[in-house]
């Protein structure tokens, strides 16, 4: 059904109108395949290579690598602060991650199954996170625990990240609560089952690959955030993203390339997820 | 399932030992405290991790979180910590930035008497106010790419040869290494702190040389290692890091003498005083000196009695001979007149 | 739905209180105290300036009038329109050849689309600083191909920080208009090409005007995100130029000006919303307008 099309050529052409027809149709095709292919390796290629930088067996970054090796990963293993603040970022990422699911799955119910005043008003508000810019929310939410005197801490940091990341749970369990089939639930009633056990049984079985894609997106969202995080982190709750990006505004080391190449597995463990609980294609349309 | 070869009683026993152990553990748990020290990135990091913060976490069992933070920074979350925690308790700035802080009000006076090692420190470098102790010393001169270029620089004077045109990289007064670039260039032609206008000048004429201006030394020190630069005045330090690395930039203490730049490190208000002053004094002793004067950080050592590589020797400063060759700088003089010099900076050099 | 009420297991009395709408509250309410009020916040701090008592635009005047601030926006609304523009032009075709292609092409776009998206901007960040080198890929091909004799200064400059962004940026804008361009009927373009239309006419005739509300909702995504880009400008132009989120970030956390930090940010919104708007607006003319059907 959407195999590659090829447009029959104009009518009432003959001979020479045949034959232009035909070059304007190849000449065509080249240039959306190279546009296309361009565009996909230009967004694949940043990646890649500081993939492949991080396993250089030298001293400094280059690519290609000369010779490949472990080391910067191990030595990596080594760094105090690169192991606190990566661990410290799981910790607000698993926080927040679990928060937002708890606020965003019970969100989506009424947003897709009832009617009530103003449920679109209150879904843009709910989505806006994710087009404001995180910049201005994070000042706005310094200048806030400020104001109302609370000193920076671990919680206030993982509340600022479930602000941000909230939506994507909610989006996420909401499209696959529409795609629920409504009468799997009269069904199970009908057979005496009652709405909690129904929701336990039925309901939830089926929301969890759209829950655990949306939790896994804000969860990496979470873990890779560096804007929200700068404003309100102190430099004694570094998290994973400010040490990398405060190493590398200081020295182009190996060693960053190497946390960079983990950030980018743990992104390819989350598409992977999300292909297998739910497929990329339709996600794209969430 | 059963494990063959322990009885009840030796599991028994082991448990206890175990529960004693984690016991008085616990009890020193209480006792644990936590230092957090602000740090150059870098090499800088490296060596102060080495030298002073890994000793100490040894010795008296403590933790010390190292970060790095722009002194400008640092001493705005200073103040607005007032009162509270400070975002670090040990603070290193460069000399200007220190006697700005200083005026600003965010760091302790430092008891002396209780910093011993601090006699050591060599007389040229010895602070005038109790709020901080130097703790890394650094020299400018030229780097310069000895794979590439073949004529090797012996003064800033030669940066005008005509084989360097296109090479050259220079950093803006907004850094230190950009304030002192600029200030060697006026010694070269006669100013000094009060008269910078022939190191504008100078600057001026060796434009059409110039292939890069970077407000951030690390990024010329990245343009230099890249070879998008081949020769720049840069610090000791860096110099020879990127030596170390084989890339062939060596560095060459200009023939005229060079300008010594020092690390200073305060202790913030607020801060866990008793850590802090070990952090310090750990971080004066001759051996963490000795340490971070080698390789990863090439610190020039602030204390006498420390030892070179012969293959550094000249290039990390730490004999008397090498400091009679340095000039330290009025910075009093230069912090007034700073915001100008970068102002006009700015609005007249372009490359 | 029915209520609960008897039968086995956990039925609780609680559940026959609880309405389906209140589970929205939890969201809502934390949202409305964490998010929308801090926001709130920040705006009334524009409006207070220090030393003068009650609302003032004495903050707006003070930087709508300073040559500095005004060229730092300019150059903002410039880039991301740039950055905004380069992205639609490399992300339509992609969008269009996804509309055509099978199963197996489709998930291998979406997977390389997702797979930056997810990735850390910082992470982004850095590879651009490494392949933006005289010696990296970037100018390798440049020369390899002829369009330059001598390597090209990238690193540490505005146009490396076009490059990057407009990599950072694309799948914002290839996502809409994969989304939009998949609910278009193929059979449109067959149609005009069999009425007599070379391919290349179908598609600029029928397929683009008919995409214009995914061009638009990518568009508006990507430029609004370019314009309140941090990361990459600061590390990809490594201090030598500034763009308005910079400035937003010196004055919080390093002048701790609040004051002005907070007017930044509203005056960096309310400029995003006008180009939106005003994106918007030529849209809606176009999509009636006479182009094609």
């Amino acid at each position: 059904m959407s195999a590659e099309t090829a447009a029959p050529s104009a009518v009432g052409s003959v001979g020479v109108g045949r034959t232009r027809g035909r070059l304007g149709h190849a000449a065509f095709w080249t240039v959306m395949w190279t546009l296309g292919l361009g565009a996909l390796l230009y967004l694949l290629l940043p990646t890649l290579i500081i993939v492949f930088a991080s396993f250089t067996a030298s001293d400094y970054i280059a690519f290609p690598p000369q010779g490949l090796s472990f080391r910067w990963f191990v030595k990596l293993w080594g760094f105090e602060e690169v192991r606190a603040s990566a661990g410290r970022s799981l910790l607000v990422a698993l926080a927040a991650t679990a928060l937002s699911v708890v606020l965003g799955v019970a969100a989506a119910f009424p947003l897709v199954r009832s009617r009530f005043p103003g449920r679109e008003g209150l879904n843009a508000f709910l989505m806006s996170p994710l087009i404001l810019p995180s910049l201005v929310y994070g000042l706005a939410a310094l200048m806030f625990v400020s104001a109302i005197g609370v000193p920076l801490s671990v919680p206030v940091l993982v509340l600022s990240h479930v602000a941000v990341i909230v939506p994507y749970v909610i989006r996420t369990t909401a499209a696959s609560l529409m795609l629920l089939d409504p009468h799997l639930e009269e069904a199970a009633m009908s057979l005496g089952a009652d709405a909690w056990n129904t929701f336990l049984r039925v309901v939830l079985p089926n929301l969890v690959p759209g829950i655990a894609t949306g939790g896994a997106f804000a969860f990496i969202s979470s873990f890779d955030n560096l804007t929200v995080s700068l404003f309100l982190a102190g430099p004694r709750i570094e998290t994973l993203p400010i040490r990398l990006f405060a190493m590398i505004n200081f020295d182009l080391d190996p060693a960053a390339a190497a946390i960079s190449a983990v950030l980018v597995i743990l992104a390819l463990a989350v598409v992977l997820l999300a292909h297998w609980a739910i497929g990329l294609t339709r996600i794209a349309r969430f | 399932m059963a494990i063959t070869g322990l009885s009840r009683r030796d599991v028994l026993a082991g448990g206890m030992t175990a529960a004693l152990a984690l016991a008085a553990r616990g009890a020193g748990w209480a006792q644990q405290k936590e230092l957090v020290a602000n740090t150059y990135g870098g090499g800088w990091e490296a060596g102060h991790r080495l030298a002073i913060a890994q000793p100490l976490e040894k010795r008296l069992g403590v933790k010390v979180t190292l970060i790095s933070m722009l002194a400008a920074e640092l001493v705005a979350r200073t103040k607005a910590a007032a009162g509270g925690r400070p975002p670090v308790d040990v603070a290193l700035v460069d000399d200007g930035p220190f006697l700005l802080a200083i005026k600003e009000g965010v760091f302790q006076p430092l008891p002396m008497d209780k910093i011993p090692n601090a006699k050591g420190i060599f007389e040229k470098y010895r602070p005038k106010e109790p709020f901080g102790v130097p703790i890394g010393a650094s020299q400018i001169g030229i780097a310069y790419n000895s794979k590439k270029l073949k004529t090797r620089p012996s003064s800033f004077a030669d940066l005008w040869n005509p084989e360097y045109k296109g090479r050259i990289g220079l950093s803006t007064p907004a850094s230190t290494l950009g304030t002192v670039t600029l200030l060697s260039f006026a010694r070269l032609k006669g100013g000094d702190e009060g008269n910078v206008e022939p190191g504008f000048e100078a600057v001026k004429s060796l434009l059409p040389s110039v292939a890069s201006i970077q407000a951030v030394p690390a990024n010329l020190r990245t343009l230099l290692e890249r070879g998008e630069v081949d020769i720049a005045p840069m610090w000791h330090h860096d110099t020879s890091i990127l030596k170390s690395k084989g890339t062939g930039v060596e560095f060459v203490v200009p023939k005229e003498g060079g300008i010594a730049g020092l690390a200073w490190l305060a202790i913030t208000k607020g801060a866990t005083t008793e850590l802090a002053l070990e952090y310090i004094n750990q971080g004066l002793a001759v051996e963490s000196q000795q340490t971070m004067a080698g390789p990863p950080s090439f610190i020039g050592p602030v204390v006498e009695g420390v030892q070179v590589a012969a293959e550094w020797r000249g290039i990390v400063p730490a004999t008397p001979q090498d400091l009679e060759r340095l000039k330290t700088l009025d910075w009093p003089r230069i912090n007034l007149q700073r915001a100008e010099w970068i102002n006009r900076w700015n609005r007249e050099i372009k490359v | 739905m029915t209520r609960g009420g008897g039968g086995r297991g956990l039925s609780r009395r609680w559940t026959r209180h609880l309405r389906l709408w209140q589970l929205v509250l939890p969201a809502s309410l934390f949202l409305a105290v964490y998010f929308a009020v801090p926001l709130v916040m920040l705006f009334w701090w524009s409006f207070h300036a220090p030393g003068v008592a009650g609302l003032t635009l004495a903050n707006f005047g003070k930087l709508l009038t300073d040559a500095f601030f005004l060229q730092t926006l300019w150059l903002s609304v410039r880039l991301s329109l740039e950055v905004t523009a380069v992205t639609l032009v490399l992300g339509f075709p992609l969008a269009y050849l996804y509309t055509r292609l099978g199963p197996v092409w489709r998930v291998s776009i979406l997977f390389i689309t997702l797979l930056p998206l997810l990735t850390s901007a910082v992470v982004r960040s850095f590879a651009w600083i490494v392949i933006l080198g005289k010696q990296g890929l970037i100018n390798a091909a440049l020369v390899a191909s002829g369009l330059v004799d001598a390597p090209v200064k990238l690193l540490f400059t505005l146009d490396g920080v076009r490059i990057a962004l407009a990599q950072v940026q694309l799948p914002f804008m290839l996502l809409p208009l994969i989304n939009a361009m998949e609910q278009l009927d193929p059979s449109l373009e067959k149609a005009a090409v069999s009425l007599g239309a070379s391919q290349a006419k179908a598609f600029f005739r029928v397929t683009v005007p008919l995409s214009a509300p995914g061009v638009v909702a990518g568009a508006i995504l990507s430029f609004a995100l370019t314009i309140s880009a941090f990361i990459t400008p600061a590390m990809v132009g490594g201090g030598s130029f500034i763009v308005m989120p910079t400035l937003i970030y010196q004055s919080a956390i390093v002048t701790l000006d609040w004051a002005i930090a907070s007017t930044t940010a509203f005056i960096l919104l309310a400029v995003a919303l006008l180009v939106v708007w005003g994106g918007m607006a030529i849209a809606r003319r176009y999509r009636y307008g006479p182009a094609g059907a």
